[in-house]
């Protein structure tokens, strides 16, 4: 592909540092079980360190570390102890299930500026049934009681699949009950494995209808009950305008984000201002995104870097996709994953769509005739005590 | 700040030149005052790269009278503003002679 014009700064890496894990999730993206192989072709520390040096003389500012379990790593202190001191603004993926007291002097010493937690449910029979491990939750809540004294930032970050769903109230309960200051996030959707992954997503992930019956839930619990509240203490705010710009900012939104491809390879940041470099040691877009790659450790990071777009063979949108106008998550490695070609139509993420916007429409409707009610109730009310006190 | 006190910076703070801009990163437990990044205009980090060798107020202001060609006073000024920023922040430890 020819990048022309387009301005690259490798700003956003991450490091997939193993592509293993001590838990076995049924809807994982990467993991491999093939130990004896991933082993053999894991990079070893003193390449990631020298990598880190590297992409921090290229510019990149944001690094994660992730796996697999980055943490399953013997050598992880070796390596984290360098790159933490080394200037960017780090940030590690980690299901908190390992946090050995060496790891925890060591983030003690060195705490990284961002900790993402992924949590899979709210009691040890729910990570069995995800994980295979039914001893990982009481293993995470103690990870998580330690990774909490950091002054890092922390996030807890959730998948829900039909073993979980169920809990996702609980889990949502739990991250808030850690505080204002802790994160929470529930993956927007599960899509199939990459680059190998074992996992079988396809049997377990929630239907299209109950994703979106889930995000319905999550919009009721974060917007619209708190925006309820808010005009039934406020209710001369007139929200016809509101909702109308909320809807014209969604479209363009929509507009700018879903359709862009100019500035951009992939439409995203991908290869543009971020990067990925896996667990065997391939530059890839993103962490879905290997439709192409080169090969850093062997050639430098700024060769691979620079090299990277000519390798890019972009395929056109599938026919069902031209012209339709409901926003998804459909982007060249959403189809990638689904149906192992970035011009395939991913079925799973259409009708997920189609359903969402369909869910939204009606939920802003039947928002804007709550809000009208609760203001006119609230109006009524007020009337009442006013004529009371006259 | 006593003018001729050597100032220097406490370890963790690292200057970066990343997409033709000067940003200081706050690294180790720096990070439990401030998870942020600071991004810093030329003379800024002339100057931030000056204290982090070791230096006086009246160096700097010396140094960026030389540099840039400005008048002691003015010099003065900016350098007591950024130096009291630093301070404020806690970024900075008076050197032991």
């Amino acid at each position: 592909m020819d990048t022309g014009s387009i301005i690259r700064i490798p700003l956003n890496g991450t490091f997939e540092l193993t592509a293993r894990c001590n838990l076995h999730c049924k809807m994982c993206l990467t993991r491999i079980d093939n130990d004896a192989k991933s082993l053999m072709n894991e990079k070893s520390a003193k390449e990631w360190i020298d990598m880190a040096r590297q992409v921090k003389q290229a510019g990149t500012l944001g690094l994660l570390l992730t796996g697999g379990e980055p943490l399953l790593r013997p050598d992880f202190a070796e390596i984290y102890s360098e790159i933490a001191s080394m200037g960017f603004v780090l940030s590690i993926y980690t299901n908190a299930t390992l946090i050995t007291d060496e790891i925890f002097d060591l983030f003690r010493k060195l705490p990284p500026h961002n900790i993402g937690v992924t949590v899979y449910g709210a009691s040890g029979k729910t990570y069995r049934l995800v994980t295979g491990s039914s001893d990982a939750y009481d293993r995470m809540l103690e990870g998580v009681d330690r990774l909490r004294r950091l002054p890092s930032r922390l996030t807890v970050r959730t998948t829900i699949i039909k073993d979980n769903l169920e809990d996702l109230d609980r889990i949502s309960t739990w991250a808030k009950g850690l505080g204002p200051e802790v994160g929470f996030n529930v993956s927007r959707i599960v899509t199939m494995p990459v680059r190998g992954g074992i996992a079988d997503a396809k049997a377990h992930r929630l239907s299209p209808a109950e994703n979106v019956a889930m995000l319905k839930k999550i919009y009721m619990d974060r917007i619209i009950e708190p925006l309820t509240a808010f005009f039934r203490i406020q209710p001369d705010i007139d929200i016809s305008e509101k909702l109308a710009d909320i809807l014209k900012e969604r479209e363009e939104e929509y507009n700018r984000i879903g359709h862009k491809q100019e500035g951009t390879i992939y439409g995203c940041e991908a290869g543009v201002n971020s990067y990925t470099i896996t667990w065997d040691g391939k530059l890839i877009g993103c962490q879905i995104l290997d439709d192409c790659c080169t090969y850093p450790f062997e050639e430098g990071f700024i060769k691979a870097w620079e090299d990277f777009p000519s390798k890019v063979k972009l395929l056109p949108l599938p026919d069902k996709c031209k012209g339709c106008s409901t926003p998804c998550t459909s982007c060249y490695a959403t189809r990638l994953a689904e149906t192992g070609s970035m011009g395939g139509w991913p079925e799973y993420i259409c009708s997920e769509a189609k359903l969402k916007e369909k869910m939204e429409e009606d939920l802003l409707k039947e928002l804007y005739a709550n809000i009208v009610r609760t203001a006119k109730s609230t109006k009524e009310c007020q009337k009442a005590v006013l004529s009371d006190r006259i | 700040m006593e003018k001729d006190k050597k100032i220097k910076l406490k370890p963790g703070f690292i200057l970066r030149r990343i997409a033709n801009s000067d940003i200081v990163i706050p690294v180790g437990n720096n990070i439990a005052s401030f998870n942020g990044l600071i991004t810093l205009n030329e003379t800024a980090a002339f100057l931030f790269k000056l204290i982090n060798e070791g230096t006086t107020v009246t160096e700097l202001i010396e140094a960026l009278t030389k540099e840039y060609d400005v008048d002691p006073g003015l010099a003065g000024n900016d350098v007591d503003d950024f130096v009291s920023q630093l301070e404020k922040a806690d970024m900075l430890m008076i050197c032991e002679e």
